[in-house]
Protein backbone atom coordinates (compact mmCIF):
# COMPACT_ATOMS: atom_id res chain seq x y z
CA UNK A 1 0.00 0.00 0.00
CA UNK A 2 0.91 3.74 -1.20
CA UNK A 3 0.57 6.60 1.20
CA UNK A 4 -0.03 10.43 -0.27
CA UNK A 5 0.52 13.53 2.06
CA UNK A 6 -2.72 16.21 1.92
CA UNK A 7 -1.99 19.45 0.62
CA UNK A 8 -4.25 20.99 2.88
CA UNK A 9 -4.04 19.54 6.35
CA UNK A 10 -0.33 17.56 5.74
CA UNK A 11 -1.61 14.38 6.99
CA UNK A 12 -0.15 11.36 5.46
CA UNK A 13 -3.11 8.75 4.22
CA UNK A 14 -3.23 5.88 2.16
CA UNK A 15 -3.24 7.11 -1.41
CA UNK A 16 -6.05 5.06 -2.82
CA UNK A 17 -8.48 6.99 -0.11
CA UNK A 18 -7.07 10.64 -1.93
CA UNK A 19 -8.60 12.76 -4.30
CA UNK A 20 -7.25 15.29 -6.93
CA UNK A 21 -9.19 18.32 -7.23
CA UNK A 22 -8.11 20.42 -10.09
CA UNK A 23 -4.89 19.03 -9.53
CA UNK A 24 -4.26 19.17 -5.45
CA UNK A 25 -4.32 15.56 -4.03
CA UNK A 26 -6.06 15.85 -0.89
CA UNK A 27 -7.38 13.66 2.30
CA UNK A 28 -10.93 12.54 1.94
CA UNK A 29 -11.99 15.42 4.39
CA UNK A 30 -10.08 18.39 2.80
CA UNK A 31 -11.10 16.84 -0.94
CA UNK A 32 -14.97 17.30 0.58
CA UNK A 33 -14.62 20.92 2.10
CA UNK A 34 -12.88 22.08 -0.96
CA UNK A 35 -15.46 20.90 -3.47
CA UNK A 36 -17.75 22.30 -1.34
CA UNK A 37 -15.88 25.39 -1.44
CA UNK A 38 -15.73 25.68 -5.12
CA UNK A 39 -19.28 24.53 -6.01
CA UNK A 40 -19.98 27.65 -3.93
CA UNK A 41 -17.86 30.03 -5.81
CA UNK A 42 -18.84 28.21 -9.02
CA UNK A 43 -15.42 27.84 -10.02
CA UNK A 44 -14.15 24.95 -12.34
CA UNK A 45 -13.82 21.61 -11.04
CA UNK A 46 -12.37 18.55 -11.64
CA UNK A 47 -12.15 15.19 -9.15
CA UNK A 48 -9.92 12.42 -9.88
CA UNK A 49 -9.95 9.42 -7.27
CA UNK A 50 -6.39 8.86 -6.11
CA UNK A 51 -5.12 5.65 -7.29
CA UNK A 52 -2.82 3.19 -5.66
CA UNK A 53 -1.06 1.11 -8.14
CA UNK A 54 -0.19 -1.36 -5.57
CA UNK A 55 -3.60 -2.09 -4.62
CA UNK A 56 -5.80 -3.74 -6.65
CA UNK A 57 -8.89 -1.33 -8.06
CA UNK A 58 -11.35 -4.37 -8.36
CA UNK A 59 -11.05 -6.72 -5.77
CA UNK A 60 -9.44 -4.43 -2.96
CA UNK A 61 -6.76 -6.81 -2.59
CA UNK A 62 -3.01 -5.26 -1.21
CA UNK A 63 0.06 -5.99 -2.84
CA UNK A 64 2.83 -4.40 -0.63
CA UNK A 65 5.39 -2.45 -2.57
CA UNK A 66 4.65 -4.66 -5.56
CA UNK A 67 3.20 -2.20 -8.30
CA UNK A 68 -0.06 -3.78 -10.37
CA UNK A 69 -0.03 -3.30 -14.01
CA UNK A 70 -2.37 -1.09 -15.82
CA UNK A 71 -5.88 -2.64 -17.29
CA UNK A 72 -8.34 0.13 -18.72
CA UNK A 73 -6.11 2.81 -17.05
CA UNK A 74 -6.52 0.83 -13.75
CA UNK A 75 -4.38 -1.21 -11.72
CA UNK A 76 -5.62 -4.75 -11.34
CA UNK A 77 -4.43 -8.04 -9.76
CA UNK A 78 -3.88 -10.29 -12.42
CA UNK A 79 -6.83 -12.68 -11.33
CA UNK A 80 -9.32 -9.73 -11.98
CA UNK A 81 -7.18 -8.67 -15.22
CA UNK A 82 -7.95 -12.50 -16.78
CA UNK A 83 -11.66 -11.71 -15.29
CA UNK A 84 -11.89 -8.69 -17.25
CA UNK A 85 -10.77 -10.03 -20.17
CA UNK A 86 -12.46 -13.17 -20.15
CA UNK A 87 -15.46 -11.64 -19.47
CA UNK A 88 -18.31 -14.54 -18.20
CA UNK A 89 -21.88 -13.85 -19.33
CA UNK A 90 -24.07 -14.53 -15.95
CA UNK A 91 -26.25 -17.84 -16.66
CA UNK A 92 -29.76 -15.58 -16.64
CA UNK A 93 -28.54 -13.94 -19.70
CA UNK A 94 -27.15 -17.30 -21.42
CA UNK A 95 -30.86 -18.23 -20.91
CA UNK A 96 -32.25 -15.07 -21.92
CA UNK A 97 -30.33 -14.96 -25.17
CA UNK A 98 -31.54 -18.39 -25.98
CA UNK A 99 -35.04 -17.65 -25.11
CA UNK A 100 -34.75 -14.81 -27.63
CA UNK A 101 -33.48 -16.97 -30.29
CA UNK A 102 -36.11 -19.11 -29.32
CA UNK A 103 -38.78 -16.87 -29.58
CA UNK A 104 -37.41 -15.89 -32.64
CA UNK A 105 -37.53 -19.37 -34.11
CA UNK A 106 -41.19 -19.32 -32.89
CA UNK A 107 -42.27 -15.88 -34.41
CA UNK A 108 -40.54 -16.95 -37.96
CA UNK A 109 -42.90 -19.92 -37.61
CA UNK A 110 -45.33 -18.22 -36.72
CA UNK A 111 -45.60 -15.61 -39.69
CA UNK A 112 -45.05 -18.55 -42.27
CA UNK A 113 -48.74 -18.75 -42.98
CA UNK A 114 -48.60 -14.65 -43.14
CA UNK A 115 -45.74 -14.79 -45.26
CA UNK A 116 -47.45 -16.74 -48.10
CA UNK A 117 -50.39 -14.12 -47.48
CA UNK A 118 -48.13 -11.49 -47.53
CA UNK A 119 -46.45 -12.30 -50.21
CA UNK A 120 -48.97 -13.18 -52.74
CA UNK A 121 -50.96 -9.56 -51.87
CA UNK A 122 -47.53 -7.50 -52.96
CA UNK A 123 -47.31 -9.80 -55.97
CA UNK A 124 -51.05 -9.28 -56.68
CA UNK A 125 -50.42 -5.36 -56.17
CA UNK A 126 -48.19 -5.38 -58.76
CA UNK A 127 -49.50 -7.60 -61.21
CA UNK A 128 -52.61 -5.11 -60.67
CA UNK A 129 -50.72 -2.45 -60.93
CA UNK A 130 -48.86 -3.22 -64.37
CA UNK A 131 -52.16 -4.15 -65.87
CA UNK A 132 -52.28 -7.79 -65.10
CA UNK A 133 -56.37 -8.35 -62.95
CA UNK A 134 -56.86 -11.47 -63.85
CA UNK A 135 -53.60 -13.17 -62.50
CA UNK A 136 -53.24 -10.49 -59.75
CA UNK A 137 -57.02 -11.96 -58.92
CA UNK A 138 -55.29 -15.73 -58.92
CA UNK A 139 -52.77 -13.82 -55.67
CA UNK A 140 -55.42 -11.68 -53.79
CA UNK A 141 -57.63 -14.94 -53.28
CA UNK A 142 -54.70 -16.27 -51.86
CA UNK A 143 -53.88 -13.60 -49.54
CA UNK A 144 -57.93 -13.13 -48.67
CA UNK A 145 -57.09 -16.98 -46.90
CA UNK A 146 -54.98 -15.47 -44.04
CA UNK A 147 -58.11 -14.16 -43.19
CA UNK A 148 -57.17 -10.19 -43.67
CA UNK A 149 -59.75 -7.62 -42.73
CA UNK A 150 -57.75 -5.18 -44.12
CA UNK A 151 -59.33 -2.51 -45.89
CA UNK A 152 -56.56 -2.15 -48.53
CA UNK A 153 -56.62 -5.90 -48.82
CA UNK A 154 -59.87 -5.86 -49.36
CA UNK A 155 -60.45 -3.02 -51.92
CA UNK A 156 -57.32 -4.01 -53.90
CA UNK A 157 -59.04 -6.93 -54.61
CA UNK A 158 -62.47 -5.58 -54.95
CA UNK A 159 -60.36 -3.48 -57.91
CA UNK A 160 -58.75 -6.30 -59.52
CA UNK A 161 -62.11 -8.36 -59.60
CA UNK A 162 -63.74 -5.23 -61.23
CA UNK A 163 -60.74 -4.95 -63.45
CA UNK A 164 -61.02 -9.02 -64.68
CA UNK A 165 -64.33 -8.69 -65.31
CA UNK A 166 -65.85 -10.31 -62.27
CA UNK A 167 -68.14 -7.52 -60.63
CA UNK A 168 -70.44 -10.10 -58.42
CA UNK A 169 -67.36 -11.01 -56.53
CA UNK A 170 -65.91 -7.85 -56.12
CA UNK A 171 -69.77 -6.88 -54.69
CA UNK A 172 -69.70 -9.58 -52.44
CA UNK A 173 -66.44 -8.65 -50.88
CA UNK A 174 -67.05 -5.22 -49.76
CA UNK A 175 -70.64 -6.01 -49.07
CA UNK A 176 -71.77 -4.39 -45.89
CA UNK A 177 -68.73 -3.17 -45.48
CA UNK A 178 -67.78 0.67 -44.49
CA UNK A 179 -64.28 2.51 -45.96
CA UNK A 180 -62.44 5.50 -45.20
CA UNK A 181 -62.56 7.21 -48.53
CA UNK A 182 -59.24 7.38 -49.79
CA UNK A 183 -57.75 7.25 -53.31
CA UNK A 184 -58.20 3.76 -52.98
CA UNK A 185 -61.60 3.67 -52.26
CA UNK A 186 -62.58 6.88 -55.11
CA UNK A 187 -60.61 3.91 -57.28
CA UNK A 188 -62.83 1.16 -56.52
CA UNK A 189 -66.13 3.50 -56.27
CA UNK A 190 -65.25 4.57 -59.84
CA UNK A 191 -64.41 0.85 -61.00
CA UNK A 192 -68.09 0.40 -59.82
CA UNK A 193 -69.78 2.80 -60.96
CA UNK A 194 -68.41 1.74 -64.71
CA UNK A 195 -69.75 -1.77 -63.89
CA UNK A 196 -73.62 0.00 -62.75
CA UNK A 197 -73.58 2.06 -65.99
CA UNK A 198 -73.10 -0.84 -68.02
CA UNK A 199 -75.06 -3.24 -66.42
CA UNK A 200 -78.27 -0.58 -66.77
CA UNK A 201 -77.33 -0.04 -70.47
CA UNK A 202 -77.71 -3.97 -70.65
CA UNK A 203 -80.87 -3.89 -68.99
CA UNK A 204 -82.30 -1.09 -71.16
CA UNK A 205 -81.23 -3.45 -73.84
CA UNK A 206 -83.07 -6.46 -72.30
CA UNK A 207 -85.77 -3.75 -72.40
CA UNK A 208 -85.52 -3.35 -76.03
CA UNK A 209 -84.94 -6.83 -77.23
CA UNK A 210 -88.43 -7.57 -75.50
CA UNK A 211 -90.07 -5.02 -77.47
CA UNK A 212 -88.59 -6.31 -80.42
CA UNK A 213 -86.27 -3.01 -81.06
CA UNK A 214 -83.37 -5.19 -82.13
CA UNK A 215 -81.49 -2.14 -83.64
CA UNK A 216 -81.61 0.28 -80.60
CA UNK A 217 -81.51 -3.25 -78.18
CA UNK A 218 -77.86 -4.00 -80.14
CA UNK A 219 -76.80 -0.37 -79.69
CA UNK A 220 -77.76 -0.07 -76.17
CA UNK A 221 -75.78 -3.64 -75.59
CA UNK A 222 -72.52 -2.53 -77.39
CA UNK A 223 -72.58 0.65 -75.51
CA UNK A 224 -72.40 -1.72 -72.78
CA UNK A 225 -69.86 -3.62 -73.33
CA UNK A 226 -67.83 -0.77 -74.44
CA UNK A 227 -68.53 0.71 -71.08
CA UNK A 228 -67.58 -2.44 -69.30
CA UNK A 229 -65.16 -4.55 -71.73
CA UNK A 230 -63.38 -6.78 -69.21
CA UNK A 231 -66.96 -8.77 -68.99
CA UNK A 232 -67.09 -10.74 -72.27
CA UNK A 233 -70.97 -11.50 -71.42
CA UNK A 234 -71.95 -7.90 -72.78
CA UNK A 235 -69.41 -8.10 -75.45
CA UNK A 236 -71.24 -11.51 -76.52
CA UNK A 237 -74.90 -10.43 -75.82
CA UNK A 238 -74.08 -7.32 -78.16
CA UNK A 239 -73.00 -9.75 -80.92
CA UNK A 240 -76.04 -11.95 -80.32
CA UNK A 241 -78.48 -8.84 -80.63
CA UNK A 242 -75.94 -7.92 -83.60
CA UNK A 243 -76.97 -11.41 -85.29
CA UNK A 244 -80.56 -10.96 -84.44
CA UNK A 245 -80.62 -7.39 -86.04
CA UNK A 246 -79.27 -9.01 -89.13
CA UNK A 247 -81.42 -11.87 -89.34
CA UNK A 248 -84.47 -9.20 -88.66
CA UNK A 249 -83.59 -7.12 -91.81
CA UNK A 250 -83.08 -10.76 -93.62
CA UNK A 251 -79.17 -9.70 -94.36
CA UNK A 252 -77.84 -13.24 -94.65
CA UNK A 253 -74.81 -12.58 -96.20
CA UNK A 254 -74.08 -10.08 -93.39
CA UNK A 255 -75.33 -13.08 -90.82
CA UNK A 256 -73.15 -15.41 -91.83
CA UNK A 257 -70.20 -13.27 -92.20
CA UNK A 258 -70.27 -11.76 -88.09
CA UNK A 259 -71.26 -15.65 -87.73
CA UNK A 260 -67.74 -16.65 -89.61
CA UNK A 261 -66.26 -13.33 -87.08
CA UNK A 262 -67.49 -15.09 -84.33
CA UNK A 263 -67.13 -18.72 -84.84
CA UNK A 264 -63.17 -17.53 -85.64
CA UNK A 265 -62.67 -15.81 -82.28
CA UNK A 266 -64.25 -18.09 -80.18
CA UNK A 267 -65.65 -22.10 -80.87
CA UNK A 268 -67.85 -22.44 -78.55
CA UNK A 269 -71.18 -24.17 -78.79
CA UNK A 270 -73.55 -21.18 -78.97
CA UNK A 271 -70.93 -19.42 -82.14
CA UNK A 272 -70.99 -23.04 -84.02
CA UNK A 273 -74.99 -23.29 -83.88
CA UNK A 274 -74.82 -19.53 -84.63
CA UNK A 275 -73.15 -19.89 -87.96
CA UNK A 276 -74.79 -23.14 -89.02
CA UNK A 277 -78.61 -21.21 -88.67
CA UNK A 278 -76.65 -18.16 -90.84
CA UNK A 279 -75.64 -20.78 -93.33
CA UNK A 280 -79.20 -22.52 -93.08
CA UNK A 281 -80.44 -19.79 -93.70
CA UNK A 282 -78.23 -18.44 -97.22
CA UNK A 283 -78.86 -21.90 -98.24
CA UNK A 284 -82.07 -21.43 -98.50
CA UNK A 285 -82.17 -18.77 -100.49
CA UNK A 286 -79.30 -19.96 -102.83
CA UNK A 287 -80.17 -23.58 -102.80
CA UNK A 288 -76.25 -23.78 -102.99
CA UNK A 289 -75.67 -27.89 -101.71
CA UNK A 290 -72.11 -26.71 -100.93
CA UNK A 291 -73.49 -23.79 -98.33
CA UNK A 292 -75.86 -26.52 -96.93
CA UNK A 293 -73.14 -28.95 -96.74
CA UNK A 294 -71.16 -26.27 -94.53
CA UNK A 295 -74.30 -25.86 -92.23
CA UNK A 296 -74.74 -29.44 -91.47
CA UNK A 297 -70.79 -29.91 -90.84
CA UNK A 298 -70.87 -26.72 -88.26
CA UNK A 299 -74.06 -28.10 -87.19
CA UNK A 300 -72.00 -31.40 -86.28
CA UNK A 301 -69.60 -29.37 -84.21
CA UNK A 302 -72.13 -27.62 -82.69
CA UNK A 303 -73.30 -31.03 -81.35
CA UNK A 304 -69.65 -32.08 -80.04
CA UNK A 305 -69.47 -28.70 -78.23
CA UNK A 306 -72.42 -29.27 -76.79
CA UNK A 307 -71.09 -30.11 -73.06
CA UNK A 308 -73.06 -28.33 -70.45
CA UNK A 309 -76.76 -28.41 -69.49
CA UNK A 310 -77.49 -24.93 -70.85
CA UNK A 311 -75.64 -26.23 -74.27
CA UNK A 312 -77.65 -29.29 -74.01
CA UNK A 313 -81.33 -27.89 -73.81
CA UNK A 314 -80.41 -25.46 -76.43
CA UNK A 315 -79.56 -27.92 -78.73
CA UNK A 316 -82.64 -29.82 -78.28
CA UNK A 317 -84.93 -27.01 -79.05
CA UNK A 318 -82.70 -25.52 -81.86
CA UNK A 319 -82.16 -28.63 -83.83
CA UNK A 320 -86.08 -29.64 -85.57
CA UNK A 321 -85.91 -25.40 -86.39
CA UNK A 322 -82.33 -26.19 -88.31
CA UNK A 323 -83.55 -29.62 -89.71
CA UNK A 324 -86.60 -27.68 -90.98
CA UNK A 325 -85.13 -24.99 -92.38
CA UNK A 326 -82.93 -27.14 -94.35
CA UNK A 327 -85.48 -29.52 -95.43
CA UNK A 328 -87.89 -27.43 -96.42
CA UNK A 329 -85.50 -23.80 -97.45
CA UNK A 330 -88.23 -22.30 -95.30
CA UNK A 331 -86.56 -18.87 -93.28
CA UNK A 332 -88.77 -18.85 -90.27
CA UNK A 333 -88.63 -16.85 -86.73
CA UNK A 334 -88.76 -18.75 -83.48
CA UNK A 335 -92.45 -17.47 -83.13
CA UNK A 336 -93.57 -18.15 -86.24
CA UNK A 337 -92.04 -22.24 -86.34
CA UNK A 338 -93.71 -22.62 -82.82
CA UNK A 339 -96.96 -21.35 -84.26
CA UNK A 340 -96.86 -23.78 -87.04
CA UNK A 341 -95.46 -26.55 -84.54
CA UNK A 342 -96.51 -26.07 -81.10
CA UNK A 343 -94.76 -26.73 -77.50
CA UNK A 344 -92.65 -23.87 -77.86
CA UNK A 345 -90.14 -23.52 -74.82
CA UNK A 346 -90.05 -20.93 -72.61
CA UNK A 347 -85.97 -20.02 -73.37
CA UNK A 348 -85.21 -17.98 -75.64
CA UNK A 349 -83.09 -19.22 -78.51
CA UNK A 350 -81.75 -18.89 -81.59
CA UNK A 351 -83.35 -17.60 -84.90
CA UNK B 1 -45.35 15.22 -28.47
CA UNK B 2 -46.29 13.58 -25.16
CA UNK B 3 -43.68 13.17 -22.67
CA UNK B 4 -42.91 9.92 -20.56
CA UNK B 5 -40.30 9.47 -17.85
CA UNK B 6 -37.23 7.91 -19.41
CA UNK B 7 -37.90 5.09 -16.57
CA UNK B 8 -41.03 4.43 -17.84
CA UNK B 9 -39.71 4.18 -21.05
CA UNK B 10 -36.98 1.64 -20.05
CA UNK B 11 -38.92 -0.55 -18.31
CA UNK B 12 -41.81 -0.69 -21.00
CA UNK B 13 -38.66 -1.41 -23.41
CA UNK B 14 -36.20 -3.67 -20.76
CA UNK B 15 -35.79 -6.02 -23.70
CA UNK B 16 -33.93 -3.69 -25.98
CA UNK B 17 -31.56 -2.25 -23.28
CA UNK B 18 -30.58 -5.87 -21.91
CA UNK B 19 -29.50 -6.88 -25.43
CA UNK B 20 -28.03 -3.42 -26.26
CA UNK B 21 -25.93 -4.08 -23.06
CA UNK B 22 -25.24 -7.57 -23.80
CA UNK B 23 -23.71 -6.67 -27.76
CA UNK B 24 -21.56 -4.06 -26.00
CA UNK B 25 -20.40 -6.77 -23.70
CA UNK B 26 -20.29 -8.94 -26.52
CA UNK B 27 -17.83 -7.03 -28.78
CA UNK B 28 -16.23 -5.73 -25.61
CA UNK B 29 -15.11 -9.51 -25.53
CA UNK B 30 -14.42 -10.67 -29.03
CA UNK B 31 -11.93 -7.53 -29.28
CA UNK B 32 -10.40 -8.16 -26.08
CA UNK B 33 -11.37 -4.95 -24.11
CA UNK B 34 -11.14 -5.47 -20.23
CA UNK B 35 -14.61 -4.91 -18.68
CA UNK B 36 -14.96 -3.66 -15.60
CA UNK B 37 -18.48 -3.60 -14.57
CA UNK B 38 -22.30 -4.41 -16.27
CA UNK B 39 -25.29 -3.70 -15.76
CA UNK B 40 -27.77 -5.20 -18.19
CA UNK B 41 -30.89 -3.46 -17.16
CA UNK B 42 -31.72 -1.58 -14.24
CA UNK B 43 -34.45 1.15 -12.81
CA UNK B 44 -32.98 4.28 -12.95
CA UNK B 45 -30.85 6.42 -15.35
CA UNK B 46 -28.92 5.19 -17.32
CA UNK B 47 -30.87 2.01 -17.55
CA UNK B 48 -28.57 0.13 -18.52
CA UNK B 49 -24.21 0.51 -19.05
CA UNK B 50 -21.01 -1.36 -19.67
CA UNK B 51 -17.56 0.17 -17.92
CA UNK B 52 -14.85 -0.93 -20.40
CA UNK B 53 -11.24 -0.32 -21.12
CA UNK B 54 -9.67 0.24 -24.80
CA UNK B 55 -9.32 -2.09 -27.02
CA UNK B 56 -6.80 -3.14 -28.86
CA UNK B 57 -7.48 -1.11 -32.63
CA UNK B 58 -9.92 0.79 -34.00
CA UNK B 59 -11.95 -1.68 -35.30
CA UNK B 60 -12.57 -3.10 -32.01
CA UNK B 61 -13.61 0.37 -31.06
CA UNK B 62 -16.39 0.53 -34.18
CA UNK B 63 -17.62 -2.57 -33.16
CA UNK B 64 -17.59 -1.58 -29.29
CA UNK B 65 -19.65 1.54 -30.09
CA UNK B 66 -21.67 0.44 -32.79
CA UNK B 67 -22.41 -3.27 -32.33
CA UNK B 68 -25.82 -2.50 -30.32
CA UNK B 69 -26.76 -0.09 -32.94
CA UNK B 70 -26.18 -3.37 -35.70
CA UNK B 71 -27.47 -6.17 -33.33
CA UNK B 72 -30.54 -4.51 -32.03
CA UNK B 73 -31.68 -3.53 -35.67
CA UNK B 74 -31.01 -6.47 -37.06
CA UNK B 75 -32.81 -8.07 -34.18
CA UNK B 76 -35.59 -5.49 -34.60
CA UNK B 77 -35.92 -6.24 -38.58
CA UNK B 78 -36.68 -9.95 -37.81
CA UNK B 79 -38.91 -9.51 -35.32
CA UNK B 80 -40.73 -6.84 -36.80
CA UNK B 81 -40.67 -8.20 -39.93
CA UNK B 82 -42.20 -11.85 -38.77
CA UNK B 83 -45.29 -9.77 -37.13
CA UNK B 84 -45.25 -7.03 -39.70
CA UNK B 85 -48.08 -8.60 -42.18
CA UNK B 86 -50.70 -9.13 -39.69
CA UNK B 87 -50.24 -6.06 -37.90
CA UNK B 88 -49.98 -3.67 -40.60
CA UNK B 89 -51.01 -5.64 -43.86
CA UNK B 90 -52.96 -7.42 -43.21
CA UNK B 91 -54.92 -6.34 -39.85
CA UNK B 92 -55.19 -9.45 -38.37
CA UNK B 93 -56.46 -9.59 -34.52
CA UNK B 94 -53.01 -11.69 -33.31
CA UNK B 95 -51.91 -11.21 -29.96
CA UNK B 96 -48.62 -13.24 -30.69
CA UNK B 97 -47.84 -11.27 -33.14
CA UNK B 98 -48.37 -8.30 -31.28
CA UNK B 99 -46.19 -9.81 -29.03
CA UNK B 100 -43.14 -9.94 -30.93
CA UNK B 101 -44.00 -6.69 -32.73
CA UNK B 102 -43.28 -5.14 -29.30
CA UNK B 103 -40.46 -7.13 -28.99
CA UNK B 104 -38.91 -6.07 -32.23
CA UNK B 105 -39.59 -2.05 -31.60
CA UNK B 106 -38.34 -2.88 -27.86
CA UNK B 107 -35.26 -3.81 -29.50
CA UNK B 108 -34.85 -1.38 -32.22
CA UNK B 109 -35.47 1.58 -29.99
CA UNK B 110 -32.40 0.80 -28.02
CA UNK B 111 -30.65 0.95 -31.20
CA UNK B 112 -28.66 4.08 -30.56
CA UNK B 113 -24.81 3.88 -29.44
CA UNK B 114 -25.14 6.17 -26.27
CA UNK B 115 -23.63 10.00 -26.55
CA UNK B 116 -20.58 8.97 -24.54
CA UNK B 117 -19.82 6.15 -26.94
CA UNK B 118 -19.93 7.73 -29.78
CA UNK B 119 -17.47 10.49 -28.05
CA UNK B 120 -14.96 7.83 -27.99
CA UNK B 121 -15.25 7.04 -31.54
CA UNK B 122 -15.47 10.49 -32.30
CA UNK B 123 -12.01 11.13 -30.22
CA UNK B 124 -10.61 8.41 -32.18
CA UNK B 125 -11.94 8.01 -35.84
CA UNK B 126 -10.34 11.28 -37.11
CA UNK B 127 -6.70 10.42 -36.28
CA UNK B 128 -8.12 6.77 -38.26
CA UNK B 129 -9.42 8.00 -40.92
CA UNK B 130 -6.30 10.08 -42.31
CA UNK B 131 -4.94 6.62 -42.27
CA UNK B 132 -7.08 5.09 -44.72
CA UNK B 133 -8.84 2.98 -41.89
CA UNK B 134 -12.17 1.82 -43.29
CA UNK B 135 -13.33 1.64 -40.38
CA UNK B 136 -13.07 5.12 -39.08
CA UNK B 137 -14.03 6.08 -42.74
CA UNK B 138 -17.32 4.23 -41.72
CA UNK B 139 -18.05 5.50 -38.20
CA UNK B 140 -17.97 9.41 -39.31
CA UNK B 141 -20.99 9.26 -41.36
CA UNK B 142 -22.64 6.91 -38.59
CA UNK B 143 -21.44 9.42 -35.74
CA UNK B 144 -22.63 12.47 -37.85
CA UNK B 145 -25.66 10.99 -38.25
CA UNK B 146 -26.45 9.05 -34.69
CA UNK B 147 -24.85 11.67 -33.05
CA UNK B 148 -27.90 14.49 -33.00
CA UNK B 149 -30.22 11.78 -33.39
CA UNK B 150 -29.23 10.99 -29.71
CA UNK B 151 -30.54 14.36 -28.65
CA UNK B 152 -33.60 13.91 -30.74
CA UNK B 153 -34.76 11.38 -28.52
CA UNK B 154 -36.56 13.93 -26.12
CA UNK B 155 -39.05 13.52 -29.13
CA UNK B 156 -38.60 10.33 -29.65
CA UNK B 157 -36.10 9.72 -32.15
CA UNK B 158 -35.76 6.41 -30.84
CA UNK B 159 -38.82 5.27 -31.23
CA UNK B 160 -39.37 6.21 -34.42
CA UNK B 161 -36.04 4.99 -35.55
CA UNK B 162 -37.89 1.46 -34.06
CA UNK B 163 -40.52 1.76 -35.95
CA UNK B 164 -38.52 3.41 -39.51
CA UNK B 165 -37.00 0.03 -39.61
CA UNK B 166 -39.75 -2.10 -37.74
CA UNK B 167 -42.00 -0.91 -40.98
CA UNK B 168 -39.93 -0.22 -43.76
CA UNK B 169 -37.96 -2.73 -43.44
CA UNK B 170 -40.47 -5.55 -43.93
CA UNK B 171 -42.08 -3.59 -46.21
CA UNK B 172 -38.62 -3.48 -48.72
CA UNK B 173 -38.05 -7.01 -47.81
CA UNK B 174 -41.51 -8.16 -48.59
CA UNK B 175 -41.31 -5.49 -52.20
CA UNK B 176 -38.31 -7.34 -53.29
CA UNK B 177 -39.89 -10.55 -53.09
CA UNK B 178 -42.78 -9.72 -54.31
Amino acid sequence: MQSRRCLDCAKTVPAATTFVVNGRVLCTPCADKTVIEIQKAKGALEVLRGNDPTICFKCAADFGSTELPLSAGMHACENCRNQMLNFEYSAWLKIAFAALLLLLGVALVHGRSYFAAGRSYYRAKKLLESGHPLEAVLHFQKALESGTTSADVLQNTALAYLRAGMPEEAYKLVEGRTFEKTELFRSVEAEFNRWVQASEKANNAAQLYKEKKYREAAKSMHEAAAAYPELPSLADSADRLDYTVLFDAGDYDGLVNLSEKLWARNHTYESAAGLAGAYACRYAVTGDDEIKRKATHMMDSARSLAKSKDDQEDLSEWQPRFDHRIQTRRILTREQYYSLFPQEPEKEAKN
Amino acid sequence: MFFLPGFVISILTFPGVIVHEAAHAFFCRMFKAPILEVKYFQFGNPAGYVIHGDPENFKGHFFITMGPFIINSALCILFCSAAFLPVWVLNIKDPLSWFFYWLGLSIGMHAFPSTQDLKVLWRNAPRQAKAHDPWALLSLPLIVTLYPLNFLRVIWADLGYGIAIGVLGPIALFKFLA
